[in-house]
């Protein structure tokens, strides 16, 4: 029951961010929220397929999940939302804290790869590996702006909290603590609901001046 | 037993004979079709041979590997027009629209050739279920790539993340067929509802859109 929720819930989440971000690219005609929009719509179709899935089936899958497709996709877009909010000043700066990506993403991805999917655990860890580096780029560099003009900072603060709690869950979903709410895994997932629709907020904060 | 081979070829032979006597403006959406019943053809043997090599059931098969695999074969040959004749954008919709429509239609013969044509009622259904889910995916990819190619940085990441919408829609598609009972009408239902939602949805809010600020 709590997975049915916590996928409920998430679905649910998608749909509004897809819905608003659709309302928000017709008004503003911004490419962001273009982005935003898609990466909430294979968010929310990937969400569907594995919530079916859990529903109808059941059983875990011999050969892999359609629904690994739709996030990977979710992931892709993110990460051209990022690039299309990134300026170019921000992409030739350097700091010694974009190191931290590498350091924490990579050995976590040889651990899901020894125990998970290889190809897909792989490709996961590439983009998380590209999207905390320049999220922590990104971060630095809008703290040290002079002023009120931190527009973006949110955007990027948003993105390092996603790939702290993205990476909680899948650590927290091996090995399996039961289909309780005494499961860290669910708890830990409405959290990444919560991240993921803040990023509607943050996105609006950093398209409108 | 029947060789869907020959089938193809019965179809297509007649078809390809009148494209070739149209003229250039009908040519292109019938031979568009044509290749679309081929690349259908194609899909249903590498959905054999991957279903083999992995040892799966029909079941797994239907809802796991046939979604990933009509999809990306339905978009090739749109690639290899794109890529090599750099068609205008309002000729790219009209090519994937007519692909999807080719390759529904070659999977509804085959679904016929396999299962009989007794049952009009399901099989009226199940025709427009197939044909709009497959229409509905062209139509994603159609509109999104003319917006996504004019983008240079876009066109890798965009196209992989059209395909990857389409294949899960196809996979929820495929899902709820499987699985069978009143759920697959949900399915048949689902393409059509959208694309009906897509249309008026379009024409009341087209005449009010701009271009883009950035």
């Amino acid at each position: 029951m709590p997975e049915i929720i916590d996928n409920l819930s998430q679905l649910f989440a998608m749909l509004l961010g897809c819905i608003f971000s659709g309302i928000f690219y017709l008004k503003d005609r911004r490419q962001p929220y273009f982005i935003l929009f898609c990466f909430y719509g294979c968010f929310a179709l990937a969400g569907l397929y594995w919530l079916l899935y859990a529903i109808l089936i059941t059983d875990t899958s011999p050969i892999f999940y359609v629904s690994d497709i739709g996030w990977i996709a979710g992931f892709l877009f993110l990460l051209l939302l990022q690039d299309s909010l990134t300026l170019t000043e921000e992409r030739s700066f350097q700091c010694r804290s974009m190191w931290l990506a590498p350091l924490t993403v990579v050995p976590l991805t040889i651990y899901y790869m020894s125990i998970g999917n290889a190809v897909y655990n792989l490709v996961t860890g590439c983009m998380m590996l590209l999207f905390l580096r320049r999220s922590l780029r990104g971060f630095i560099f809008w703290k040290q702006q002079p002023g009120q003009n931190r527009k973006q900072i949110f955007f990027h603060l948003t993105a390092i909290i996603f790939v702290i709690l993205e990476n909680c869950l899948w650590l927290s979903s091996y090995p399996w603590l039961g289909d309780g709410w005494t499961n860290p895994y669910f708890w830990i997932d409405f959290a990444v609901t919560a991240t993921l629709f803040s990023f509607l907020i943050s996105v609006k904060k950093a398209v409108n001046p | 037993m029947i060789d869907i081979n020959n089938v193809f070829v019965c179809i297509a032979a007649p078809l390809l004979a009148a494209s070739f006597c149209l003229g250039k403006k009908y040519f292109h959406p019938v031979f568009f079709m044509l290749t679309g019943m081929g690349v259908c053809l194609l899909s249903a043997y590498i959905n054999t041979f991957i279903a083999a090599l992995y040892q799966t059931t029909a079941f797994h098969a239907a809802t796991e590997i046939a979604p990933v695999i009509e999809e990306v074969m339905k978009l090739l040959p749109l690639l290899f027009y794109l890529l090599i004749f750099e068609p205008e954008p309002e000729h790219i919709k009209p090519s994937i629209l007519s692909i999807a429509a080719g390759f529904a239609t070659f999977e509804n013969i085959c679904y016929l050739v396999q299962n009989g044509t007794t049952n009009f009622g399901f099989l009226l259904i199940r025709g427009f279920g197939t044909g709009a889910m497959h229409i509905l995916c062209g139509a994603v990819i159609g509109y999104g790539l003319i917006y996504v190619w004019r983008r240079t940085w876009l066109k890798l990441a965009g196209t992989f993340g059209l395909l990857g919408v389409c294949i899960v829609f196809h996979g929820i598609y495929n899902l709820l067929i499987a699985y069978g009972g009143r759920i697959q009408y949900i399915a048949y239902l689902l393409p059509m509802v959208i694309i009906i939602l897509g249309i008026s949805t379009g024409k009341m809010l087209l005449p009010h859109l701009h271009s883009d600020k950035y």
